[in-house]
């Protein structure tokens, strides 16, 4: 039992002398096999207990052991020997006074756990190569950056132009987001997918398990004529059961065939930085002759290899270049030049922010628990004034006394360092449980041997760190002092612990600060309108797919079918179709229109547009500004229904109704696209996110464009989820072989637009208490050690005729000191540190008054917590003991 | 055998060497039988750590009181890497002069009707 066990020991009973080990080796083995046996009958607790008396003991006899062997061989590790004695002499020094290591092990835990784990999200995701060849020369281009730090998307003539233009790029590739029906293999099921230009798998360098990627050509064969598809090792696992034959076979997406060519390895990660789902589909990108002509239509990524020798400055000076002559050539549409960025940063952009920030406020906690420490031990070194000043006398050297006092500490940092280990266990899964992070490899993270290693390295810089100062003061201080001398250096030491104070309160403030802004924000966000209803609505997809579906009148009579039968469902209120759903995720659909202005000069504007069924806006209850709604004749397929943005931007105050406007820029003179009528206003919704104004947006109706991928929005009276049965029945009495994709209710999207500032609050709260708790703690300690050591002084005021309030004045003197430099101090670095969480921020300002009144307030209060013990101990000091006492 | 120092000189024992002694007049024991032989008679109030013990069977063993025993159990039974330790006769006399010791000291106490008086 145990054998690992005992070869430990084994190894530590190294640390005797060789004679002893030889005599006696086997059978302390055997002793402590038999003991391990017992305490494990005992459980967990006696077997820590075991590990714990084992090593002191181990440590303890074995350098005394050392000491006494009458043959020593001195020169042979001298310096280990007199290691191992001081080792054992901090280790008894710990044994016989454990409340310094059982107070400041946890304390330190605390930090060194919150590090520990976030290194192991780091290292997860951050410091793990993406799985391309060379991932460092993968860049995105984007046509701009959208206020949040996204990418802005690009249109494909934009993207030709680059690539002919551009002397940086080995290769460059666009693609876009897709999903399809797949019938074959099972039930029909949707699958997320991308469609991509030829040179899409090169750029990324490969991970074909099987076959081929996307080549050049493969667009041009008939989507219905076999046009090639690679598809996931997920997608050919569940579907066609790792069938080895699989390639040049068929497979039906979207009711047509498709040949597959190829397999794609599971470690491939797909470069999509917003798309929630998982691509498991690549099939070629169909240019069409608009795709090629229309700068201003924005749907693509772009992700290129940069060529051999070409820095990214280089690249990026060179995209620059060309983005400013297309900007000068085409000021209507390229209004901002071309950004480019390593595709590890657009992958993790949101992760590494949060790591960062995350990352900064763990040290904060550490740094706040290091400064409690050394406070601790400052006090400690003065009372310990006698034993060291002895230890000096008998001959004990200044570097020795040091070594001694550093080995102290760092025994207390690895202690912490082993609980902070199981913390950082625990916090991993909690962060994996709650934390909306969604990065690749995130779910890789794990206390494994690189965490250990750093939670080790840590512990033991944190605790010989917290060591130095104290050992330093010490060993300076021993110069000038002899025995009993009890002058200036005590005073120094408090004023440096008092100077500690202040620091703390000074870091723990930005905490607090950061807690109160995201708090704001939240609070902001909850109360953000969106310009719809999201209760009692019930949403999911629909792709309809199949011959059946092959002309656009199918569509339309489906949908058209699908809504009687979801209206006429138990439970349901109102029902309809849209092409998107606000703050869904998807915003695959904007473009530029041309309109009549109100002088009859014509201009153009971008804007949203989607299709939708007059019943769309009645599920959301979007309301009716003006005019009407369209209806699903087929006289209003020219109508068009603007919100209440798209018609201020358009007419201003001037009335909408009756106005025209089409698709297609101003500079395009051979557009041939009809106008429309606008016949209604809505009120506008926020549709990205819900921390971003409104977008003009215009909606068709259905038949105007009939997609075969609508989602489908249901209000009940009720609880969304009680009509999901009688929906799925409506779906499928209106066709059996479609699937009902991702059904949720639309609050489920408000939520997910709440999860990150929920997290960021809760998360930071956690941090802004354990740091007030850690400054409070230090100013616990200094006040309770000045009033121990000012008894007597305290006793004469009062026997002089002090009252006790003139006491407590005394002691609170004494800490508004200390909590006025560290308050700021503290606000001018909140001031600073809140900077880089501006963007993170919404409806408040990174300097917030009320944010940053509200933490001084905490901090003040949680100082005034602090000094009431103290306080009150002082004011109940006896001054007839008091005086007695020295 | 070599002429043994006088008693007096291992006077008084040291708790753990008496302890150690005290298990053993009993009969043969290996190690960790001592350590729990102690920890039962003394109701747990002394805990005698691996290190802590075999430094003192390092000591007595050089001071004679006592040596290594020869005999095993049946091997079915033991370990055979266990090492047993007996009590020397020299090391039964230390423990009488001990105990010896000892009852004077109580006796010196009690005469003072001190202890009782507590």
């Amino acid at each position: 039992m145990g054998p690992r066990a005992v070869r430990l020991y084994r190894q530590a009973l190294r640390l005797f002398p060789q004679p002893f080990r030889r005599r006696f080796g086997d059978d302390m083995a055997e002793t402590f096999a038999d003991r391990l046996r017992a305490a494990r009958r005992q459980g967990r607790l006696a077997v820590a207990a075991l590990w714990w008396r084992t090593t002191v003991d181990v440590l303890e006899h074995a350098s005394a052991e050392r000491r006494q062997a009458p043959l020593g061989r001195p020169s042979r590790g001298g310096f280990m020997r007199t290691l191992l004695d001081d080792l054992a002499t901090a280790i008894r020094s710990h044994v016989r006074r454990p409340g310094l290591i059982l107070l400041a092990a946890p304390m330190l835990a605390i930090g060194l756990g919150f590090n520990t784990a976030l290194f192991a999200v780091v290292h997860a995701v951050v410091l793990r190569p993406l799985p391309y060849v060379d991932p460092d020369r993968v860049v995105m281009v984007w046509t701009g950056r959208n206020p949040d730090g996204s990418g802005e998307v690009n249109s494909y003539a934009d993207y030709a132009d680059w690539k002919a233009r551009s002397h940086s790029f080995e290769s460059l590739a666009t693609y876009n987001i897709s999903f399809g029906t797949l019938a074959d293999g099972g039930d029909p099921e949707e699958v997320g997918g991308s469609v991509v230009s030829p040179e899409f798998f090169h750029v990324l360098g490969g991970r074909i398990l099987l076959g081929r990627g996307i080549a050049p050509g493969d667009e041009l064969i008939g989507i219905d004529s076999g046009r090639p598809i690679v598809i996931a090792e997920s997608l050919w696992a569940r579907r066609f059961n790792r069938d080895p034959h699989i390639l040049e076979r068929t497979m039906t997406l979207a009711g047509h065939q498709r040949r597959i060519v190829g397999i794609v390895s599971p470690e491939f990660v797909h470069p999509e930085p917003f798309w929630g789902e998982r691509t498991e589909y690549w099939s070629p990108l169909t240019v069409t002759a608009d795709m090629r002509t229309n700068h201003g239509n924005h749907f693509l990524r772009v992700i290129g290899r940069l060529a051999p020798g070409v820095t990214l400055a280089q690249a990026r000076a060179d995209m620059d270049g060309i983005g400013r002559d297309m900007m000068n050539a085409r000021p209507a549409t390229n209004k901002s030049s071309v950004v480019l960025a390593p595709v590890a940063n657009e992958l993790q952009r949101g992760t590494r922010t949060m790591a960062w920030v995350f990352l900064a406020a763990a040290a904060l906690v550490l740094v706040l628990g290091i400064a409690n420490i050394v406070n601790l031990l400052l006090a400690r070194a003065n009372q310990r004034r006698g034993e060291l000043t002895v230890r000096v006398a008998l001959g004990a050297s200044n570097a020795r006394l040091v070594r001694q006092l550093v080995l102290e500490s760092t025994i207390v940092g690895l202690a912490g360092g082993v609980l902070g280990l199981g913390l950082a266990e625990v916090g991993i899964r909690v962060l994996l449980a709650y934390a909306p992070i969604d990065a690749p490899g995130i779910d890789t993270t794990a206390v494994d041997l690189a965490a250990a290693g750093f939670a080790v390295a840590l512990s033991t810089v944190t605790g010989a760190t917290c060591g130095l100062l104290p050992a330093w003061r010490v060993a300076r201080a021993r110069l000038g002092s002899t025995v009993g001398q009890r002058g200036s250096s005590g005073l120094e030491t408090s004023r440096a612990r008092r100077w500690l104070v202040s620091a703390e309160m000074a870091l723990a403030l930005p905490l607090v600060v950061g807690a109160g802004l995201l708090a704001r924000t939240l609070v902001g966000m909850e109360h953000v309108n969106p310009g719809f209803d999201a209760s009692h609505a019930l949403q999911f997809r629909v792709t309809t797919s199949g011959p059946r579906y092959d002309t656009e009148a199918a569509n339309i009579a489906f949908f058209a079918d699908l809504e009687e039968r979801l209206r006429a469902a138990p439970g349901v209120t109102a029902a309809g179709v849209v092409t998107s759903l606000p703050l869904g995720g998807l915003n695959n659909t904007s473009g530029r229109i041309v309109y009549e202005g109100a002088d009859g000069i014509s201009a153009q504007l971008d804007v949203g547009f989607r299709a939708a069924t007059a019943g769309y806006f009645a599920a959301l209850r979007i309301p009716l500004r003006r005019g009407r709604l369209f209806d699903a004749s087929a006289a209003d397929k020219s109508a068009i229904v603007i919100n209440d943005r798209a018609a201020a931007e358009m007419w201003g105050e001037g009335d909408p109704i009756g106005r025209r406007l089409r698709f297609g820029s101003l500079t395009d003179p051979t557009n041939s696209q009809d106008w429309l009528t606008v016949v209604g206003v809505v009120g506008s919704l926020r549709h990205e996110a819900l921390t971003r104004q409104p977008n003009p947006e215009v909606f068709r109706p259905y038949q105007a464009m009939p997609w075969s991928t609508m989602t489908v929005v249901t209000r009940t009276s009720g609880e969304p989820g009680a009509i999901g049965s009688s929906v799925r029945a409506a779906v499928r009495a209106a066709d059996p072989h479609l699937a009902v994709v991702n059904m949720a209710p639309v609050t489920d999207f408000l939520d997910g637009q709440l999860a990150a500032p929920r997290f960021g609050v809760v998360a930071s709260t956690i941090f802004g208490v354990l740091g007030l708790a850690l400054a409070a703690f230090g100013l616990f300690a200094v006040l309770s050690l000045s009033v121990a050591q000012r008894t007597r002084e305290i006793g004469i005021r009062l026997a002089l005729g002090a009252t006790r309030q003139a006491v407590g004045r005394l002691l609170a003197r004494e800490s508004i000191a200390m909590v006025a430099v560290g308050c700021v101090v503290g606000c001018l670095a909140s001031a600073f540190l809140t900077q880089v969480i501006a963007s993170e921020l919404f409806g408040v300002t990174p300097h917030d008054g009320l944010a940053f009144a509200g933490s001084v307030g905490a901090l003040l209060a949680s100082a005034i917590a602090a000094g009431w013990w103290p306080a009150r101990r002082a004011m109940r000091v006896n001054p007839v003991t008091a005086l007695r006492a020295d | 055998m070599p002429p043994r120092p006088d008693l007096d000189a291992f006077l008084p024992l040291k708790p753990v060497s008496f302890q150690v002694l005290l298990s053993l007049v009993d009969g043969e024991r290996h190690g960790y039988a001592i350590t729990q032989d102690i920890a039962s008679r003394t109701s747990a109030r002394m805990h005698i750590e691996p290190g802590n013990l075999y430094r003192a069977l390092r000591t007595m063993l050089d001071e004679g009181l006592i040596e290594e025993s020869g005999r095993r159990p049946a091997p079915d039974l033991d370990d055979e890497r266990r090492r047993y330790y007996r009590i020397t006769s020299f090391g039964r006399r230390v423990a009488t002069a001990e105990i010896a010791r000892l009852e004077t000291m109580i006796a010196e106490a009690k005469s003072k009707k001190w202890a009782r008086a507590r």
